[in-house]
This record gives structure tokens, sequence and C-alpha cells, in this order.
């Protein structure tokens, strides 16, 4: 009885033989993230540099304490925040106009669709050194066409004034597309019986936008929020190529000075105490996320 | 008329900014055909011989073809890894009476919000003392941890708009629950499955930090070699151009093939385009 049970489950005839399809995935995903977790929880507590291993020991709390008055965290912090505002407020602005131009249907909008999905999929190292290559000071086509319009030129990663925006520009670049394809994708789902209602009201093209197309777009502006706002979180390799995070730290973010705290100063402890501090940061904002995502989708 | 101006100028305004975002790309590619003297002249070039000196250059000793069958291989294995696992949990979570199916599936994509430096810190020290680093093995783990989500993700979606019919039918025909999977659902599922695979591959293809700090000169991946030709001789524009295009010219075909799907993986199938 119980031996054809088990026949049964492993043809999945029983309720139960879910089990067996998701054991495999949950093994896995739980070795690869609690056990990362509690040993970074570990580290952090330690003083640990890597090129010195003999002299790791407990340090408590040293690592954050210390953090809490490293200016470069702070720095790293506030960079990090410049980004994600900034190129959010510009991917979305730019994406919902870009989406709103490419709903109206005019001529080769499917070559349009095609063409936009370029940049967001183009390896990001390849983006960073292209614009490597548009940004630079002497021979880059940027300057050049400024010069053409009787701009100064500038070294746009290398000065610390611009640099900032010049990193966060490639962003937009890289990303508004994506988000346009996404507001498309909401646009193009619209019901039509609302509108007719509308027109049948009297109202303007501008009212209709405002309170019909805006509430109902609202899931699709939020995907295409949510995603951004997470990978901004992450950005590494397009800045990691431009500017490794200089001048100075002019553009260093937070995963990018646990990057070099870690691999180029070999500081695990310091390096594990930023990777659970973002975390943190993380898990707090991820509440309010995966709300968003839940009441939009 | 004053109607007709203004489509025209709004039409105008959308290919000028679809100019504008592709325009680099094509600057990239074009940079690959210039020899040194053009590559480096002022004005920039729009018009010249074009050479395929630059890929010659990056081909020649034969370490750019190994570094990109390398890519190829790690993007594969994480891909097939990533499908094996993923695609049972999906089907799980669409056709059995779970409980907090949907928990479930969050928590899978949570992966996606870890920090990366948190991830691999632990992860570096932990290869380092099993003498794992420079190992492909290493990387496809890593990589499963996102190809996972995005498996299990578009796959849900895909099962979901396959009607639960087919499968009953082949049952009352005498198949068991496992062989109307394998031999009904799944093969209805190929569009899905290969737009999922190829969506791993690319993100597999295009990641950087964990390459960067997990692999050395023996499995050393194409993006952490491309920003090698920088700090060589000077910066060598056109090798470097002709290595980025050949890098980004898969992924730009595969993205072109499943376009109609990128969308979907790219948002873990909250947006059906």
């Amino acid at each position: 009885m119980r031996k054809h049970r088990l026949k049964q489950m492993l043809v999945l005839e029983t309720d139960n033989a879910y089990r067996l399809l998701i054991a495999p995935i949950t093994i896995f995903l739980l070795a690869v993230t609690v056990f990362p977790t509690l040993f970074a929880l570990y580290t952090s507590t330690q003083h640990y540099l890597l090129y010195e291993p003999y002299n790791k020991h407990f340090n408590g709390l040293g690592n954050y304490l210390f953090m809490l008055q490293d200016g470069r965290f702070w720095g790293a912090l506030k960079n990090t925040l410049v980004f994600m505002s900034v190129s959010l407020v510009g991917e979305m602005a730019l994406g919902t106009l870009l989406a709103l131009l490419l709903s109206r249907g005019s001529f080769g909008v499917g070559l349009a669709k095609t063409l936009f999905l370029l940049p967001t999929i183009t390896t990001p190292v390849v983006v960073g050194l292209i614009w490597v290559m548009l940004y630079d000071p002497q021979f880059g086509l940027i300057n050049y066409a400024l010069g053409k319009l009787g701009l100064a030129p500038q070294a746009w990663l290398a000065s610390d004034k611009t640099a900032i925006w010049a990193v966060i520009l490639v962003d937009i670049w890289e990303w508004t597309p994506f988000v346009a394809l996404v507001v498309l994708a909401g646009l193009q789902s619209l019901p039509v019986e609302p509108y007719e209602a509308a027109t049948v009201d009297g109202a303007g093209s501008m009212q209709k936008f405002i309170h019909l197309t805006l509430p109902l777009l609202t899931p699709y502006l939020l995907i295409a929020f949510v995603f951004r706002f997470m990978d901004l979180f992450r950005w590494f390799d397009t800045i990691y190529v431009m500017t490794k995070g200089g001048p100075g730290t002019a553009t260093e973010t937070l995963n990018l000075f646990g990057y070099l705290t870690g691999f180029t100063f070999m500081n695990m402890g310091y390096a594990a105490a930023i990777g659970i501090t973002m975390l943190m940061i993380m898990i707090f904002l991820a509440r309010y996320v995966l709300r968003l995502i839940k009441w939009g989708g | 008329m004053i109607r007709k101006l203004k489509n025209v100028s709004l039409a105008l305004l959308l290919w000028g900014m679809i100019a504008v975002f592709v325009f680099p790309l094509f600057w990239l590619f074009l940079t690959s055909l210039k020899t040194r003297v053009d590559a480096f002249s002022i004005p920039p070039k729009f018009i010249f011989t074009p050479t395929l000196g630059n890929y010659a250059n990056v081909l020649a000793d034969g370490t750019f073809i190994h570094i990109y069958f390398n890519s190829v291989k790690v993007a594969l294995l994480s891909t097939l890894f990533s499908l094996l696992l993923g695609i049972p949990a999906a089907y799980a979570l669409v056709r059995f009476p779970m409980r907090k199916k949907d928990d479930f599936a969050f928590w899978v994509l949570s992966t996606r919000m870890a920090p990366p430096i948190m991830v691999i810190l632990p992860f570096y020290l932990m290869f380092k003392e099993f003498n794992l680093l420079d190992t492909t093995f290493s990387l496809v783990v890593i990589y499963m941890t996102f190809g996972l989500s995005f498996v299990l993700w578009m796959m849900r979606s895909y099962f979901n708009s396959i009607p639960v019919d087919l499968e009953d039918s082949a049952r009352i025909d005498g198949a068991t629950r496992l062989g109307a999977f394998v031999k009904v659902t799944l093969p209805l599922s190929a569009p899905g499955i290969a737009a999922a695979s190829i969506f791993t591959f690319i993100m597999s293809w295009n990641e950087f930090l964990y390459a960067l700090i997990l692999t050395g000169n023996k499995t050393k991946t194409a993006p952490v070699a491309v920003t090698s030709y920088i700090t060589f001789e000077g910066i060598r524009w056109g090798e470097i151009a002709a290595a980025g295009t050949m890098i980004v010219l898969p992924v730009l075909v595969f993205g072109i093939v499943i376009q109609k799907y990128l969308i979907q993986g790219m948002t873990m199938g909250g947006v059906k385009s």
C-alpha cells in the first residue's frame, strides 16, 4: 500500500506530489540565500583583512560603528540616492512620453519597438565602453558636436562636477526604452468603452489623459518603477567601466564601495558589514515595493 | 492641415528619439571597422574605407575565442540547470493545490533584490577555501540564483495559458499526470521554454560583477575580458569596438528573436505584450 502511494507520488498522481517538484529549487535557493546571509552576518562581526588572515578576530559591532563614522560610506549612500532618484524620474518621464508617441501608431511602430529593445539588452559593460568612447575629451563625438555648436569641450567623466551626470545619462539611455515598452504594453491594453463614454460626455483629450489613461496605466507604471528601482540599487557594471567610482569618489555607489572595500582593499569584515547594511535597507524598502507589486498586478 | 502637420512633427520627434537611442550602438559597429588613424580622426569620420583588421587583431592569438566560448559554456550551463529546476516548480505552482503559492513565487523573486556584494562575499570566501575560484561550476551556481527566478516566473505564466483540459483528456486516455505533463504540456510550452532559455542565456552572458570576482585566467568571460583592453597598451578603440560588437551581436539577434517575450521576461511576467 505504501509502495503504491510512493509510486503514485512519483508519477505526480497525488496532491502532495508538488513537494517533489519544488524540492530541488527550494533546497538550492535556501542554500544560496540563507547560507550567504548568515555567513556575511558572521563575517561582518570579524576584523578580517584578506592579506593578514592570521589576524582574523571577533570585532563585535566594530565594522558597523566604523561605517557610521566613515565619510566615504555616507558619500556612497548619497550618490546612490542621487543616482536612483534622478535616473528613476528621468526614465519614467521620458519612457512614458516615448510610449505615448509610440502608441499613436504612426509609421513603422513595429520597427521602432524592435529598435528600442536594443539598448536594454546590450551587454552593460559594452554600453559603458561605448560611452567612454563618446565622452572622450579629445576624440569623442560629444565634445566634437558641442564644439560645432560653439561650446567648450568638457572632460565629462574625469571632472567631479560632470561625472555623476554623465553616468546618470548613460543609465537613462540604457533603460528609458524598457520603461517605454512596459508603458506601451499598458497603453495597448486599455479598454475602449470608458473613452467612448468620456467622449459622449464631452471630455477633452487632456481630461481623458488625466482621469482615464493615467489611472488605468498605474499598474504598468508601477511595474516599470519597481524593476528599475531594484536594479538601480544594484547598479555596478556601467559605472565600473566608465569611472570605477571616480574621479575621487564622485560616482561611487554603495555597491561599488562594497566591492572596492572587499576586493581592492581586501577588508572582508567591513565589506560584509556594508553588504548587510544594504540588505537591511532593501528589506525595509522591499516591504513597500512588494506591496506596490501586489497592488498593481 | 494642422492635424496632419501635428502628426508629421510627432512622428519626426519619435524617430529623432529612436535615432538617439540607436546611434551609440551604430557608432560602436562603425568604429570596429575603422583603422587606427580613422578611429582617432578629427572630425570623426562617418565615411571611410572599412577594414576587418580590428577583428583579425582580436581573434589573432586565440585568447578571445577561448574566452568567448567559455562565456557560451557558462551561459548554456546556467540556462540548462535553471530550466531543470525551474520548470517543475513552475508546473507545481500552476497545477497543484498548494498553499501560499504567491509567497513562494515572491520568495524566489526576492533573491533578485539581495545586494550582490552580500551574496558574493561569502561565496568568494567559500570557493576560495575549497579551491573553486576560477571554475565554471562556481559561476554557474551563482548565475542560477537569478536564472531560476526568471524561469519560474516566465514558465508559470506560460503554463497558466495552457488549458488544463488537454492534460485531463490525456489522463482519461490512461496517461499518468507525469506522462501528460511530459507528452502534452511540455511540447505545447516549447515557445515559452525557448523564450525563457534565451532570456536566461542573455542575462548570464551579460553578467559582469560576479564574473569579475569569481573568474581568473581559465574561466574569464567575455565582458570581463573586454575591460582589460582598456588597461593594456593605452586604449585601443578599434579592438574594443570589434570585441564589443562580437559580444553584443548574439544578444541583439537573440533579443530580436524573442522580442515578444522580452519585456514579459524582464518584468517577471508582470507585463504581457
